[in-house]
């Protein structure tokens, strides 16, 4: 099933309005509990191309994921920190904490929830929506550790 | 008092207020948007931040929506009329602070290093019931707010 990348763009544009919606009524109405005190940074939206099955998430601290997801993160350092491996790629671009990228929640959570049922093989089945800011909506590029390890990050 | 964790400060857009003395002498409130970049040591305080973040969204008008306010300039938009839509989104969390009296900046990462771009600011003055609340911060840890206020005429 060919993946409809506009769509995938809308999904996320509107994600995003609905996440700036939460952080606003939180801190007017604060509730004990409520994770959206503050923005997310980034926002993405992941789709398997072999099932029907797209899932959207932001990006945030992640602490534990899907064993696929798991194997790519390692080829290029531990969870939660900086790459160690393929520095060189960096060049002067940040090297954000692995796992923490909204691209990489959508994608763990398309593997989880495809787990149940086909277990995937590969992460080149996955597709992305362009990446946006929460705040305003405004698009951005994968940054370098997503691209190393989702092949169809944009 | 708790600090943000540095995991969340670089998976978060951190809404973030200070008042900052002036050359002049004068005291501006501003507010920053952090895009996931460090935040200076004396704002690096979740409860106050909280705090601070709760009173200002109580003055903020729902519905949510694009809109642009008259008693807020918007430096780069001398022209209202022709904002698109895309603008309006990026410019509404920067307008609602300047509309309620804060200096409001965004920042973005150049070659390794945080300049801070003046997006909106107000031509009335904030509540003092906030600006009471609000931390001091030197200006020298605020890299290039003062070439911004030069460069748009307020100082």
């Amino acid at each position: 099933m060919p993946v409809n990348i506009a769509k995938l763009n809308r999904t996320c544009e509107e994600y995003c309005g609905q996440l700036r919606n939460k952080v606003v009524l939180q801190r007017k109405f604060p509730k004990q509990g409520n994770p959206y005190w503050d923005y997310p940074t980034v926002a993405s939206v992941c789709q398997s191309d072999r099932f029907n099955c797209t899932c959207k998430n932001h990006s945030r601290p992640m602490r534990s994921c899907n064993d696929l997801l798991l194997r790519e993160i390692q080829n290029c350092g531990n969870l939660g920190e900086p790459a160690t491996r393929n520095r060189s790629l960096y060049n002067g671009s940040p090297n954000y904490p692995l796992g923490n990228c909204a691209e990489q929640h959508a994608a763990n959570d398309v593997l989880n929830e495809l787990d149940q049922k086909h277990k995937p093989k590969s992460l080149n089945d996955l597709y992305f929506s362009r990446a946006r800011y929460v705040r305003d909506s405004r698009e951005l590029d994968a940054c370098v550790n997503c691209r190393t390890i989702l092949p169809n990050a944009q | 008092m708790t600090k943000y964790s540095q995991n969340y400060i670089s998976t978060h857009d951190i809404d973030w207020f200070a008042k900052v003395t002036l050359p002049n002498g004068q005291i501006i409130p501003i507010h920053i948007a952090s895009r996931g970049t460090e935040l200076p040591d004396v704002v690096n305080n979740k409860e106050q931040n909280h705090r601070i973040q709760t009173k200002v969204a109580k003055k903020i008008e729902l519905p949510l929506e694009s809109k642009l306010y008259d008693d807020v300039v918007y430096v780069d938009y001398a022209n209202h009329n022709e904002i698109s839509n895309e603008d309006k989104i990026y410019l509404q969390t920067f307008g609602d602070m300047a509309h309620l009296g804060f200096y409001s900046f965004d920042t973005i990462m150049m070659e390794d290093s945080l300049t801070y771009i003046l997006v909106a600011y107000p031509t009335s003055p904030l509540a003092s019931n906030i600006m009471d609340t609000l931390p001091n911060i030197p200006l020298n840890q605020l890299f290039n707010i003062l070439d911004q206020l030069i460069r748009y005429g307020i100082l």
